[in-house]
């Protein structure tokens, strides 16, 4: 036994020899940075800008890319710990998770704020405050192919004359594409026939206890499509990529879709114009609007540094262009917005007149599945539309009274 | 030393690592002696910094594997110490991590510990108030060569400017501190300005006056600037109509360097000259003492200058820190801003006595329960507290006992049709390990044949599906499977007529069939792989002796290969039983558990598995995170598999005896 | 197979033979017809990617197997840009997952060898809470995981975030159980006389280890080596999760920047990706496949 301890010994001693000299703290010395997450397809344009920066106000721009989809997810587990950007790029509909969790820093832009769109700025305001800088408003548009459809349809009435048209002399196999369980794509036409998702109120926002999913126009809407696909001017099992697939390779006359689309349409070298989405009985189509732009963190070393970069460098005429420039998306900032002559975006534009925040509101969590289920179960020819409309209204109310009663709990 | 030659002797010895021998021993000593020296370092920084958990992780460890290097009962444990050490580091924390998770309520709204939250209401400029009467300020910050510091205020409301210092009260800006005191503007004059005891000096005799100097200065920050007269219309740069004869000033002071169109003024007394230039939009005005006016802002007042955005950027940190004008009613430098200034205060103070905030105004209570603060209305009047918000947010994470639990087990969404969902759960994940572990197998055999040529490429080619990532795999059978327009149905519909071919999409069992179908692609060459490894560890005299012993292809089959074969991949089932039970990707990147169950009170679809259809529920889509609910679930889960592979492990139990007996 | 069964009749011998050759042949047909229906299963979606591969159009769908024009823009995208390091991304895995892989065989293997052949104490207690940590679901301990890592990060920097030492730390704790498990079922399978008669010989654990029995289990070795490295290249969460610097990333991390857009993904490049990324598997595989298929030598059994 005896040697055992001196082993011990032996360890100890070696160990308490070591461990001094290894101990030495952590050294963070490092020049003044400021980290911002950005997408594939921007960080581009921001590495390019980064160099502009740091001459003019000596700071490093450290761009790291994270998947848009993944910037959220990522940026709720990195920031509390400290770890996550001083700014990233998202979409409105976010905040309102990030901001109940108290992870962004509202946004003061001062005298800036005259300079963006206003309906930007309200996508971006969560209860009275705001929370990002927009620099891109999107919303969807009307795609058809010129050769098959020479004139833009006005009504959807009309959408499904030309389809009857074309399809019943065989020049195409269907008339009008859709996806099968997307509610993002079918809201303008809901709106069209007077479907709402949630009251709106100018001013007010979304009043989640009228639920409007099974409201007459939204009904209305739902049969019309039923219709298109029963007589097979329409047909099912499409998801984005394959109804892309069909009006690209010219099998589809029409869809709706986004200027994020325009690239790959063009690339296919099928020939189309995109204008205005088609009224209905109940007026214009309301397509959501999409905004996206730059978020603060509440974790940021520097939240001073973050504005800064925002208010001074980023709301510029010179770095809203090259943002556009490098991705043409419809800016927010006004003053670029009315120099800019592309058609494509002025058409874009016209459905974006009319349209409509996509919900920030918690409740929206429990809205996309039932809704996107209904207009699966409708297209499959499974429910007819009232049924399957009255089914997902019911399950949206009954999550929504389910998620009041808890927060009533709570507090 | 004698002593430990002696008892390493024996293969059971304390340091019979290295057989025995005094150098392994040595080695063997000095590798603990490190590893003990890097502990003792890594612990005691971990107990300085209070990081009790990894302390803890790091003295189990520590004392794991110095017990089995030096102890002879725990000599088996020397063997898989490194294994074990790294689990208990890696894999045992998250893992408690998650099962804690599952009895607090870490979500959305909650995501942060308390002392966070404590800071983010004290701090969040959304929680503050201005005292009334008072504005924000837009602020620009000057120093001093002492290192004090100015602000230049513009008041938000009322559009006047103002001056504040460290030590001086806030006074609205006098036109000798804005620099533009004897200053005229003219309404489309030329020369735009008159000046107070300065005249103006035309294009020519401004030419000729700056012909006679070296240089003109004036100071911070246009500096030295160059002046010229332009002679002919060529010199005129882009974008400026400028007259022959006009003075061009090239300033330095903006983001880039641009020219000017300049007017001279000489002093009335003296030879200085006041510099005025306009571009259009931008006017400057410098004065021979050094003053210089850009768009209305001065750059100098005082001993202080304006700092640069290089010098601004830098004290970032430092100016929010200061206060400026009284000093019990300060205005302070906004951090969550570019520019904005003000006398505001945070409306909600924490009290660690009560462990509350109190509102500042009002003087209610806010108290945590289940993690936020909420209003005790007892504590105020009650039309103050319908003016005050309800709850602080964010709120903290806390243990909530049971209550994700409860939800699990009473909310009627997710009951709906629960059982369809479990039974389908149990069908996926074994026909997934069945049909993937028969055809691996039959692969594995057929490829085992020496007389089939070219084996080695065959495995290899058959191994490609598992080389690429899963999701994109998924994605690309979606496609192929596409009802309209897949390759497979439109294949099939040349064979059965168009119409005729399966409903990927919308028919329940194709449906099944289909994610079966993926399934197999995905996980067949793995089990090919481990079959064709497990056949070759089975020793070939076995089958010598088998095949003397009469027994023919199938028999040796039935009962030699499957058994051994079992022994050793029977686990692995097991652990792909376990891990398709909670195959989420697969399913979600299909069809995400379509085609939709109708008329059923929650969505719910007829390939949806357990895991995919609680998070459907717990978080629709694009919905808030519930990560406490969501463990609950896992863990709900978990029990379920450990069951199952307790249940299955006794198998194994099982085929560890044959193996022995074999 | 190539023992042959004794038979003094010469010409009944040859019958026999020819018999049995005829059949031989037959049989092998058969199975090669089985074999190219596989790899028909196999490859055809393979084929399709690599169509999407060179196809012009970004789309997943309504492809054929052959392309409706090539076209080698998509790998050119994904070569030529400084800021996707598409060659950096893919050296990070390589040097990531084959770290994992060596590392993660050997320490499983000793774990493996302990279960198999010692019977102590608590031995089925531990192989149980081995396999049980195992199959716990996963997918939420991402957040715990990254705060470990970060704390761990605090001090020693080359095993925290944004280290492709602490990444390997993660995968190494992931792998350790399933390896163990499935190793410890192929020490099961070789008997264990080989190694109790060569105890009584006077030899020490350590000289029938690794004299012994791990050339016994060289094809496993292989197997287990294989899966760690495929299962740590193909990993994107933990990755993505860990590593946020671009030059840091690993491959599946960057690819999937390219379809990570809800509506602009790059199919085209992606796929492009996804097959040159498949390419170092496919290598390993062909260098390690001597290993599992001709692991069994006489030399090895007779130790």
């Amino acid at each position: 036994m005896k040697h055992r301890s001196w082993i011990l010994v032996t360890i100890v001693l070696i160990a308490m020899v070591v461990a001094p000299v290894a101990y030495r703290p952590a050294v963070q010395a490092q020049g003044q940075t400021l980290t911002i997450w950005v997408d594939l397809n921007r960080a581009p344009i921001l590495e390019g800008l980064a160099p502009d920066f740091a001459d003019e106000y000596g700071v490093e721009v450290v761009i790291q890319q994270v998947g848009f989809g993944d910037i959220r997810d990522q940026f709720i587990v990195a920031a509390p710990a400290g770890e996550g950007p001083d700014i990233f790029i998202g979409a409105h509909d976010w905040i309102g998770e990030l901001v109940a969790s108290g992870l962004l820093a509202p946004i003061d832009l001062g005298a800036n704020e005259e300079n963006f769109l206003p309906a930007a700025i309200d996508a971006f305001t969560y209860e009275g405050d705001l929370y990002g800088m927009p620099y891109s408003v999107e919303s969807l548009g009307f795609f058809r192919n010129p050769e098959l459809v020479p004139d833009a349809p006005e009504t959807w009435d009309d959408v499904r004359a030309i389809s009857e048209e074309l399809v019943g002399a065989g020049t195409v196999p269907y008339g009008y594409v859709i996806q099968e369980n997307d509610p993002f794509h079918v809201f303008p036409l809901m709106t069209a026939f007077g479907g709402y998702v949630f009251a709106f109120e100018e001013g007010v926002g979304y009043d989640p206890q009228d639920v409007g999913i099974d409201s007459e126009g939204a009904i209305a809407a739902f049969e019309w499509l039923d219709g298109m696909v029963e007589d097979g001017l329409t047909p099912d099992g499409l998801d984005y990529d394959s109804m892309h697939a069909l009006f690209e390779s010219g099998d589809a006359a029409m869809m709706v879709s986004g200027p994020w689309a325009v690239e790959r349409v063009s690339a296919s070298g099928v020939p189309f114009e995109i204008s205005r989405i088609p009224d209905g009985p109940a007026g214009p189509a309301r397509p959501f609007l999409s905004v996206q732009g730059f978020m603060v963190s509440a974790f940021s070393d520097d939240p001073q540094l973050a504005q800064i970069f925002l208010n001074e460098f980023v709301a510029t005429d010179e770095t809203m262009l090259a943002l556009y420039e490098g991705e043409p998306r419809p800016p927010a900032w006004a003053p670029i917005l009315e120099e800019i002559e592309d058609p494509l975006l002025i058409a874009f534009g016209e459905s974006a007149a009319n349209g409509m925040p996509m919900p920030a509101i918690p409740e929206m969590s429990a809205v996309w599945s039932a809704w996107g289920s209904a207009m699966q179960l409708v297209i499959q020819q499974q429910l007819e539309p009232a049924e399957a409309l009255m089914d997902a209204a019911e399950q949206i109310r009954a999550a929504i009274a389910a998620e009041q009663e808890e927060t009533t709990e709570g507090s | 030393m004698n002593a430990v030659k002696k008892t390493g002797r024996g293969s059971d010895g304390p340091l019979a690592l290295f057989s025995g021998s005094v150098t392994g021993s040595l080695l063997l000593l000095g590798g603990l002696a490190l590893i003990d020296a890097f502990a003792l370092w890594f612990l005691i920084r971990l107990i300085d910094d209070r990081v009790w958990f990894l302390a803890l992780a790091v003295l189990v460890v520590t004392i794991g594997v110095n017990a089995a290097f030096l102890s002879r009962k725990l000599y088996p444990f020397r063997w898989f110490s490194p294994g074990l050490s790294l689990m208990v580091l890696m894999v045992a924390y998250p893992t408690l991590f998650t099962i804690y998770t599952a009895f607090t309520n870490y979500s959305t709204g909650n995501l942060l510990n308390k002392t966070q939250v404590i800071e983010r209401i004290e701090t969040k400029p959304e929680y503050r108030y201005l005292p009334d009467g008072e504005q924000y300020y837009d602020a620009i910050p000057f120093r001093n060569e002492d290192g004090k510091y100015l602000l230049w205020l513009v008041g938000r409301s009322d559009r006047q400017a103002y001056i504040v210092t460290e030590d001086d009260e806030i006074e609205p800006v006098t036109p000798e501190q804005a620099g533009i005191e004897g200053v005229e503007w003219v309404e489309d004059g030329d020369p735009p300005i008159r000046v107070e005891g300065y005249e103006y000096l035309p294009p020519e005799d401004a030419a000729a006056v700056l012909a006679e100097r070296d240089t003109l200065d004036y100071g911070y920050p246009v500096g030295e600037v160059s002046i010229r007269l332009i002679d002919g219309p060529a010199e005129v740069p882009a974008g400026y109509a400028l007259d022959p004869g006009t003075l061009l000033f090239v300033d330095n002071t903006g983001r880039r360097p641009k020219e000017y169109q300049a007017y001279l003024f000489r002093a009335a007394d003296g030879d200085d000259l006041l510099l005025y230039a306009v571009d259009g939009r931008d006017t400057l005005l410098a004065r021979p003492d050094g003053r210089v006016v850009i768009n209305g802002q001065p750059y100098t007042i005082g001993g202080y200058r304006m700092l640069s955005n290089r010098e601004r950027t830098a004290i970032t940190q430092v100016l929010p820190t200061l206060t400026f004008g009284e000093r019990d009613d300060p205005i302070y430098i906004d951090p969550f801003s570019a520019s904005r200034a003000g006398r505001f205060r945070p409306r909600f103070l924490y009290d660690e006595r009560q462990d509350a905030f109190v509102e500042q105004e009002t003087g209610a209570i806010y108290r945590p329960v289940k993690g936020t603060f909420t209003l005790d209305r007892a504590s105020v009047s009650v039309e103050a507290a319908d003016e005050l918000p309800a709850t602080l947010s964010p709120g903290y994470y806390v243990v909530v006992g049971l209550d994700n639990f409860e939800r699990l087990l009473t909310d009627q969404r997710l009951r709906g049709p629960f059982v369809r969902v479990f039974l389908w759960t149990i069908a996926h994940a074994f026909l997934t390990v069945l049909l993937t572990f028969s055809l691996g197998l039959a692969l594995a055999l057929l490829l085992n044949d020496r007389l089939i040529p070219a084996r080695k490429i065959w495995r290899s080619l058959i191994l490609i599906p598992y080389a690429i990532p899963a999701f994109i795999s998924t994605l690309v059978w979606r496609g192929l499977l596409n009802p309209r327009l897949g390759l497979i149905n439109d294949t099939l519909e040349r064979i059965v007529g168009a119409g005729n071919a399966p409903g990927w999409y919308s028919d329940p069992m194709w449906a099944k069939i289909g994610i079966l179908l993926i399934q197999l692609w995905l996980g067949f060459p793995y089990m090919m792989l481990i079959c064709t490894g497990a056949l070759q560890s089975i020793p070939q005299d076995m089958y010598e002796a088998a095949q003397v012993d009469g027994a023919n292809a199938f028999q040796r089959f039935r009962h030699l290969t499957l058994p051994l074969l079992l022994v050793a991949v029977g686990p692995l089932l097991i652990a792909s039983f376990a891990y398709n039970f909670n195959n989420f990707t697969v399913i979600e990147l299909f069809n995400e558990g379509g085609p939709p169950i109708a008329n059923s009170s929650v969505p719910a679809g007829h390939t949806d598995i357990l895991i995919t259809y609680t998070y459907e529920q717990a978080f629709g889509s694009g919905g808030g995170t519930n990560y406490a609910f969501a463990s609950a679930i896992t863990l709900v889960i978990f029990l379920l598999v450990a069951a199952i592979t307790i249940f299955n492990y006794r198998f194994t139990r099982s085929w560890e005896e044959t193996s022995r007996n074999v | 197979m190539s023992s042959v069964a004794t038979t003094t009749d010469r010409q009944g011998r040859t019958a026999i033979q020819r018999e049995r050759r005829r059949q031989r042949q037959r049989q092998l047909a058969v199975r090669i017809v089985l074999l190219l229906l596989a790899l028909a299963y196999a490859l055809f979606p393979i084929i399709w990617i690599a169509s999407a591969s060179v196809d012009p159009r970004n789309s997943l769908v309504n492809l054929g197997l052959i392309p409706r024009g090539a076209t080698l823009k998509n790998y050119e995208t994904l070569l030529n840009n400084s800021i996707h390091p598409f060659t950096r991304w893919l050296w990070n895995s390589i040097k990531v997952s084959t770290i994992t892989m060596v590392l993660s065989v050997l320490v499983s293997t000793f774990a493996a060898y302990s279960f198999s052949r010692f019977r102590f104490r608590g031995r089925d207690a531990t192989l149980l809470t081995v396999f049980l940590i195992q199959v716990f679901p996963n997918s939420l301990t991402i957040v715990a995981t990254f705060l470990l890592i970060q704390e761990i990060g605090n001090y020693i920097p080359s095993f925290g975030l944004n280290s492709h030492g602490g990444l390997i730390l993660v995968y190494l704790g992931g792998a350790l159980g399933i390896n163990t498990w499935l190793m410890k079922g192929f020490f099961d399978s070789v008997p264990r006389d080989l190694d109790e008669s060569a105890m009584i010989d006077g030899a020490s654990h350590w000289r029938i280890f690794w004299q012994i029995l791990f050339p016994l289990v060289r094809p496993i070795l292989a197997v287990v080596g294989i899966l760690t490295f495929i299962a740590t290249y193909n990993d994107y969460i933990i990755a993505l999760t860990l590593l946020k610097n671009t030059q840091q990333q690993t491959l599946a991390v960057g690819l999937n920047l390219f379809v990570g857009e809800q509506f602009s993904q790059q199919w085209g490049v992606f796929a492009a990706g996804a097959l040159l990324g498949a390419l170092p598997v496919v290598v390993l595989y062909l260098l390690m496949q001597d290993y599992i298929v001709g692991g069994l030598t006489a030399g090895a059994v007779k130790g």
